[in-house]
């Protein structure tokens, strides 16, 4: 951590800040989601992102689009907004954006102003693209890094299979997840996937349990 | 009725029982009756016998603590005949020894501790003789406990606090609550019931019953006036005391009323004037009590009860003799019934100690008219708090009853409720029963008395010592073979503790240098055999205590079809009686309250959205830096606009009226804000109510400390009330900070490390506030932290605020049982509460909602809407009369038939 005396030297740099670690959550989520995100991304430090990216960064500029690791066919945008409302003119730019790439399959829409209920219709009924809607200030942390939280993978069919068999349960019968808790929607899961969370606690630990997204 | 298998039914309907049973039955003499069931099929005998046997229940599956143990005068008793300075010559102790068998049972004399001028025995052969009769009886009790009075030194403890049983000798130390009482897990009666079974600690019970109830008749032990009474040099040491005590409040009153009372951090005057005399006139009663209590004989009846954890605490004693001490009401000292004052004895505003209920008599002496009602006043909030509890408690434990009744082990080890709907893969984490773990907050196994045990049972002989290396190998493959074995390995926390334990045990010989290099050779020099005596271990001793371990870790496995959501409901109702209704705490900083007991309990487990005192503990990136604290402190805090101006005024001139607002720049910097004119202009426009009145209006920025609003060109008729209604609204734009935010103290830690304590709410915010570490924030807001962290976090943060919450009362609850009500609330995917709307989007059987609450309405839609019950819960089956599927009824015997019968339901068909 830098010190304090750095901190407020002008308002851009606090800014400047709070695009840095969105920034970083968002390549995380990336990485733990199964893109293809280059180190260099990951590692990169505040200072080296002021230098690049300016005390004002450029929205424009923060894009990131990352194919998939299994399927480099299929790839992901990032597109991060302004402050102002999001209304349904921008919402149809990006729209836009996204019919003419046919290789995206979703999208992360990182937003810092309300949203105009228009404009989030406009985002769920596209046909071909997933929309994950998310607001700025729920990316400043990284929330799978949180202490509270245990250490949570997506299980993959076969596995949930496996696991549906081994205790003969149905998916109903598993504890649930919402599909709007902050973990399903950090990995963008899908109604019916299983997550395995391996918790580390004190006493009696480690434990492992699973949550169905539901 | 204890300890056999059948009641004692004595003559007119009158019924007899060891004393040591009241507690699991909750019992006193103070007119209690008890109810006769009889079992009516072989099965059911069975069942009652097997489960709900006394023998079968000395501990409790709360916390694994023994519930059965020895109370009041058989600890009194305990205490005294293990004096340090009693002696029995041969006749009584051999009347002693046969008044613990009923004169049956053979027992071998024990070499007595004197022999010349006569033989002489001391009360602790006694009780050597009481845990091992005779030479048969093969019961080598191990253990040592450190009882109240423990000051140091081990053995040599002067308050011979050391108690040492070596094969069931015992060494030192004088008997009380902590070897012989209940709510101990390493008492006498805990460990001959795991090391040996419950036939042995009840058997040993049953002696210690009979030998003190006997022998305590012969002895005496009453209480009189001459216990009560102070002397000379107590009544000196009293009365200076209170005078310096009086002195010092009157002095604080003076500063107070002169008003330079130096402020405590986060009180205003009148409230650090409380907190100073409170502190003042507790410190008289600590005082007087240390007197009072280092004065009173060693023979005083009051202060053996206290000291051997009978009856009674040094306070009551201390009551009784020196001083009451202040009486209380709701935390504060005697609230003011008249105008300004408490009673019409005293000045009006007066602050005095006698004024507000400080009673500086004691029992003994006596109390005057004033202090006598004072002291009503405190015992009246005793007994309302008593009678509101109850009602609470009550009907928390009712819905934690109802929404837990179902929870069950299955065979696959998982936690299922009713409808099968998984709760926990593993109860517990490990699927051990709570009920049978020996350690200290829920570890299956003692270590530290298993090999003290081993190592004095099986003495090393001329065996030699194994090194370090050795003893990590030995360990490692016993637990590789258990692993493989088909009853199943154990935790890995439990293989890691084992194997840190050995290594902790083998530092005194790496501190002597001995490890590596020494394998025995033939003439081991003098360190050697001293680290051998001190730390050493024989392959063979090593081998049982392995043994042990792991045999005895497999057998605290938790049952298939334990109803252990019915356990776990009780375990966390039932301390909930015992928890006083006092709410406030202090956690760490001055002026900083946290609510606890019932009604925290209540909020957590409600699910309530909204609680009483919500915090976010909030630790620094930069911990060591007070002044980065105070900055942090600034961005989270939430600073209105009338905070950081000098003055908001409105100027009319004879072209335009406007308002400027003229900011304190010094307090803005003094505070560490960052607060510009530009700033605060964003932040008026950004205000709900300005921006709608504001479309049309203007701010100027004239430099860099004032603004100048001009409001809208409309109707100058309006002009007027516009300038005064934006003038109200001003002070109240928030500048900076986060607006949920109440307020935010900077909390420093013993090793200079600061962190920060939020009250409030809003935690996303806070932990994306630059400068806090936001991977380690709290909050004791479930719901907000299911908001911004998602379920699993919310699991988390549920079981640790129960935790702390019966942490701070001093109970003790298997963590098992708050997990699972904790998996519970949270297995749906959203934290439901333990209350009605929450336990119906737990439960689908209609009966069983019916059976809880809104009876009708539940019967009403279910019949409208058709709805099914499979009668599989509790609550169902015990509606329709047939066995539940818990427990015992888990089991179904199912015949195989070869070919169906087939039944013909259909008409006869002579007829048609």
């Amino acid at each position: 951590m830098e010190c304090m005396c750095e901190w407020g030297v002008d308002e851009g740099s606090v800014e400047s800040k709070r695009y840095y670690l969105c920034r970083m959550t968002t390549l995380e989520m990336l990485r733990d989601r199964g893109y293809d995100v280059p180190d260099s991304d990951l590692s990169l430090t505040l200072q080296h992102f002021r230098e690049s990216f300016g005390p004002k960064p450029d929205l424009e500029r923060l894009r990131i689009s990352l194919p998939l690791l299994a399927d480099p066919s299929k790839s992901i945008l990032v597109v991060f907004c302004g402050a102002d409302t999001l209304k349904l003119s921008v919402v149809r730019n990006v729209i836009a954006q996204i019919n003419d790439n046919h290789s995206l399959h979703r999208v992360i829409l990182v937003r810092q102003g309300t949203i105009t209920s228009q404009a989030r219709q406009a985002l769920t009924t596209l046909p071909r693209v997933k929309v994950d809607l998310f607001q700025i200030t729920d990316l400043l942390v990284n929330v799978t890094k949180h202490v509270l939280m245990p250490k949570h993978e997506v299980l993959s069919f076969a596995e949930k299979e496996k696991l549906l068999k081994k205790y003969s349960l149905e998916d109903k019968q598993i504890p649930r997840m919402l599909e709007t808790d902050a973990v399903a929607r950090y990995y963008g899961l899908e109604k019916g996937q299983v997550l395995k969370i391996t918790s580390v606690g004190d006493v009696v630990s480690p434990h492992v349990t699973y949550r169905c997204v539901m | 009725m204890t300890f056999e298998q059948k009641a004692r039914v004595m003559p007119w309907r009158t019924l007899r029982f060891n004393e040591s049973v009241c507690n699991p039955y909750n019992a006193d003499f103070d007119g209690d009756e008890m109810n006769l069931h009889v079992p009516q099929t072989e099965e059911a005998r069975t069942e009652a016998l097997m489960l709900m046997g006394v023998q079968n229940n000395l501990c409790t599956p709360k916390n694994g603590e023994i519930l059965v143990a020895s109370t009041q005068d058989f600890l009194t008793s305990s205490f005294l005949i293990t004096r340090k300075d009693t002696f029995y010559d041969r006749a009584a102790f051999s009347l002693m020894c046969s008044y613990m068998g009923d004169g049956m049972d053979h027992i071998d004399l024990p070499t007595p501790a004197l022999i010349k001028p006569i033989e002489l025995w001391t009360g602790k052969q006694l009780f050597s003789v009481l845990v091992r009769p005779n030479a048969q009886i093969r019961v080598f009790l191990n253990l040592t406990v450190l009882e109240k009075n423990y000051t140091k030194d081990y053995s040599m403890c002067r308050n011979d606090g050391f108690v040492y049983f070596r094969n069931s000798e015992l060494l030192s130390g004088q008997l009380g609550k902590a070897t012989l009482g209940n709510g101990n897990k390493d008492g006498v009666f805990s460990v001959l019931l795991r090391d040996y079974n419950t036939h042995a600690a009840a058997t040993c019970m049953n002696r210690l019953a009979k030998l003190s109830a006997r022998w305590i008749g012969n002895h005496g032990f009453s209480i009189g006036i001459d216990d009560v009474q102070p002397g000379y040099l107590l009544n000196k040491e009293k009365k200076a005391r209170i005078e310096e005590g009086y002195d010092d409040c009157d002095e604080l009153i003076q500063s107070y009323n002169k008003g330079n009372l130096k402020l405590l951090p986060g009180y205003d005057a009148a409230q650090t004037l409380e907190a100073e005399i409170s502190g003042v006139l507790n410190k008289i009663r600590e005082k007087t009590a240390t007197v009072c209590m280092e004065q009173l004989h060693w023979r005083n009846s009051p202060l053996i009860m206290s000291q051997c954890g009978s009856k009674g605490s040094p306070i009551n004693i201390s009551q009784m003799i020196a001083c009451v001490g202040q009486q209380s009401v709701g935390g504060r000292r005697a609230p003011n019934g008249f105008i300004d004052r408490s009673l019409p004895h005293f000045p009006r505003k007066s602050k005095m100690p006698t004024a507000k209920g400080f009673v500086a008599n004691s029992f003994y002496t006596g109390l005057t008219a004033t202090e006598f009602f004072f002291h009503t006043m405190g015992g009246r909030e005793g007994l309302v708090d008593t009678a509101v509890k109850t009602a609470d408690t009550g009907y928390m434990a009712r819905r934690l009853m109802k929404a837990l009744e179902d929870l069950s082990i299955h065979y696959d080890d998982t936690v299922r409720s009713a409808s099968g709907g998984v709760v926990q893969f593993l109860y517990g984490d490990d699927g051990m029963d709570p009920a049978k773990m020996e350690g200290k907050s829920g570890v299956p196994l003692n270590l530290e008395r298993l090999y003290l045990k081993v190592k004095a049972t099986c003495p090393a002989r001329a065996q030699a010592s194994l090194s370090p290396l050795e003893v990590s190998k030995i360990v490692n493959d016993k637990l590789a073979i258990h692993d493989a074995a088909p009853a199943g390995g154990c935790s890995v926390v439990f293989k890691k503790s084992l194997s840190d334990f050995m290594d902790k045990k083998m530092d005194t010989k790496r501190e002597l240098q001995l490890d590596e290099g020494y394998t025995g050779n033939a003439n081991p020099n003098i360190p050697v055999k001293v680290a051998a005596n001190i730390s050493g271990i024989t392959s063979q001793q090593l081998q049982v205590f392995l043994d042990i371990c792991t045999s005895r870790y497999d057998s605290k496995r938790i049952e298939a079809g334990t109803a252990i959501g019915a356990i776990g409901a009780q375990s966390i109702g039932e301390p909930g009686t015992q928890m006083t209704l006092k709410t406030f705490h202090f956690a760490g900083v001055a002026s900083m309250n946290v609510t606890l007991g019932v009604p925290r309990i209540l909020e957590i487990i409600n699910g309530a959205k909204k609680i009483s005192t919500p915090i976010i503990t909030a630790p620094l990136e930069c911990e060591n830096d007070v002044k980065s604290a105070r900055i942090v402190k600034g961005r989270v805090e939430k600073t209105t606009l009338g905070d950081v101006a000098k003055c908001i005024k409105i100027v009319m001139t004879s072209r335009q009226a406007s308002i400027v607002v003229t900011l304190d720049m010094e307090g803005i910097h003094a505070l560490h804000l960052k607060i510009s004119a530009n700033s605060v202009k964003q932040s008026i426009l950004q205000h709900s109510k300005i921006k709608s009145m504001m479309k049309h209006h203007s701010i100027e920025v004239l430099d860099d400390r004032k603004l100048r609003i001009l409001p809208s060109d409309g109707d100058k008729r309006k002009l007027q009330f516009e300038l005064h209604s934006l003038r109200a609204t001003l002070p109240n734009v928030i500048v900076k900070g986060i607006p949920t935010v109440e307020r935010a103290v900077i909390n420093k830690e013993k090793d200079g490390k600061c962190n920060l304590f939020v009250e409030g709410t809003n935690l996303q915010a806070v932990m994306g506030i630059p400068g806090v570490d936001g991977c380690k924030t709290k909050s004791n807001n479930i719901i907000e932290v299911k908001e911004t962290l998602g379920i699993e976090a919310a699991r988390k943060c549920i079981i640790s605020e129960i935790q702390n919450t019966m942490a701070s009362h001093g109970m003790s609850i298997d963590l098992r049982h708050m997990m699972l009500l904790a998996d519970l609330m949270t297995y749906k995917g959203e934290v439901l509460g333990i209350t009605r709307f929450g336990i119906q989007k737990m439960k689908e059987s209609v009966l069983m909602l019916a059976s809880f609450e809104k009876t009708a309405e539940h019967l009403f839609n279910a019949s409208f809407n058709g709805r099914v019950d499979k009668i599989e819960g509790v609550s169902e089956c015990i509606i329709m009369g047939i066995p539940v599927q818990i427990g015992t009824g888990i089991l179904k015997v199912r015949q195989s038939v070869k070919q169906e019968v087939k039944l013909n339901y259909g008409l006869d068909p002579i007829i048609s």
